[in-house]
Parts: structure tokens; sequence; C-alpha cells
């Protein structure tokens, strides 16, 4: 999800989903059943189907679009600290 | 200092990744362009068997026929490996390790096989390789909930391949 998050980063999840619920703007990681772990920048929450409409934050990244929502039961935690590795 | 920290702990641990996937997913996926290739390595096998066991003597015309076949026999068994590659690297998830726990060994053995067929002529290479992708195609089909069929291929070198029934 570059330019917000880069290869090797850090990110410390919270996982406790009944502490905190995700907003347009968070960062979630969560499980895709294609394409595996993944972290991506909310940008809507469905109330109604349960589930969040997502993006990347570089202008190639897949979203919703290409990926289907995801389903709250997917989401493993919402990104609470982001670590990045020390550009060179 | 902080990013240092946990690298050093995720060495000894092993973090769970996350991927942003930012490239393009387009989904399209097929074993077939394999199997033609696992093919048609044993099409050039078999040439290059016809034409050496029919020679006399070495002549121009022959050794550029046998170098065609050579290079023809290295681009797809090399085009094989890229092909299942892909589909083993960008397509197999958990889900279909879970449904296929053999994949990953079939995988490795089609990459070790299609090795052995540029490195040499054995037709039970080139036939072995035939048959492991075989194998790929039905477990790729089976993930996708499409029933397979072997029948033979209505052309040379007529060996029996894996097609789904669409």
């Amino acid at each position: 999800m570059e330019p917000s998050y880069r290869s090797g980063d850090y990110v410390l999840v919270g996982t406790a989903r009944w502490l905190w619920k995700a907003n347009p703007g968070d960062a979630i990681v969560f499980r895709h059943e294609r394409l595996g772990v993944l972290i991506k920048r909310v940008v809507d929450v469905d109330t109604e189907r349960q589930t969040y409409a997502v993006e990347g934050t570089h202008s190639d990244s897949t979203a919703t679009a290409d990926l289907g929502p995801a389903p709250f039961a997917s989401v493993i935690g919402r990104v609470l600290l982001h670590i990045p590795r020390r550009r060179r | 200092m902080i990013h240092s920290l946990l690298a050093k702990m995720d060495a000894k641990l092993g973090f769970e990744e996350a991927k942003a996937h930012c490239d393009v997913p387009c989904g399209i996926y097929d074993p077939s362009t394999a199997q033609i290739s696992a093919l048609t390595v044993v099409r050039m096998m078999d040439l290059m068997g016809d034409l050496l066991s029919g020679l006399s003597d070495w002549d121009g015309e022959a050794a550029n026929r046998i170098v065609r076949y050579v290079a023809q026999k290295e681009e797809h068994a090399e085009q094989v490996k890229h092909e299942i590659r892909i589909i083993w690297g960008d397509y197999i998830k958990a889900p279909q390790v879970e449904a296929h726990p053999n994949v990953h060994e079939l995988t490795h053995s089609i990459m070790t096989t299609a090795s052995k067929c540029r490195q040499g002529t054995s037709r039970d290479d080139g036939l072995a390789l035939v048959e492991l992708v075989n194998q790929f195609a039905e477990i790729f089909w089976a993930t996708k909930g499409v029933s397979t069929k072997r029948a033979e291929c209505p052309y040379a070198p007529n060996l029996e391949v894996v097609y789904p029934k669409l």
C-alpha cells in the first residue's frame, strides 16, 4: 500500500474488535479468500451488509472494485501503530 | 531502533505478513499453456529422434534442423516452469493447499523434470513432464469446481491430456 506502507514496515494490529470499530481512513488487516492477508485503508463502512469498502494509497493499488468488499468477519484487526523501515 | 528490534523479533518469532497487493490481479489463470508447452517438449524430442535415426551424414540442413528443435525444446520446457510458477505463486493459496496438500511437491517435481528435459533428450522425461502437468491441471480445475476428463490430444505427439469439462 505504498506510499503509506512500504515493504518491510511493521504494524501493530489491534485484534480486539469489541474495543474498536474501523472508520473510513483507518487501515485494516484482513484475510482475503484468494489473496491471503492484506492491508488496506477503509473508505466506507456498510453496516447493513457488514462489510468494509477498501482501497490502497497508490494509484495502481487494488481496491474493492477488484477485491470485493471485506466482510467484518474477515478482519484480523485495525492498524494501531506503524513502524516504518528506515529509508536509506 | 524500534524497527531493528522488531526485525530481530520477527526473525525469531516469524510475524504474520500482510500484503498490500498493488499489482493488478487479472484473475486469469489457466494451465493449458503449460500443457501445450509440455507436449511441445515431447514433440521436439520425437522430431530430434526421427532426424537422428534417419541421418547418414551430417550436413548444414540437418544441423540447422537439430538446432531449431533443441531451441524449441529449451524454450517450451522453460515456458512450462514459468506458467506453473505463476499459477502456483499467484493463484494457489492456503485454501487450495489445504484441499490439495501435494501441490507444493508436485510443483517442485514439475520444475526439476522440466529442467531434466532441457538438459537431455530422454523421451521418458518428456512423458513424465506431460503427466505431472496433467496432474497439476486436475488440481487447478478441481479448485475451480470444474470436472476434467483425460483424452488423447488430436495431434502429435498424441498423448493423454487433461481437459476441463466446461
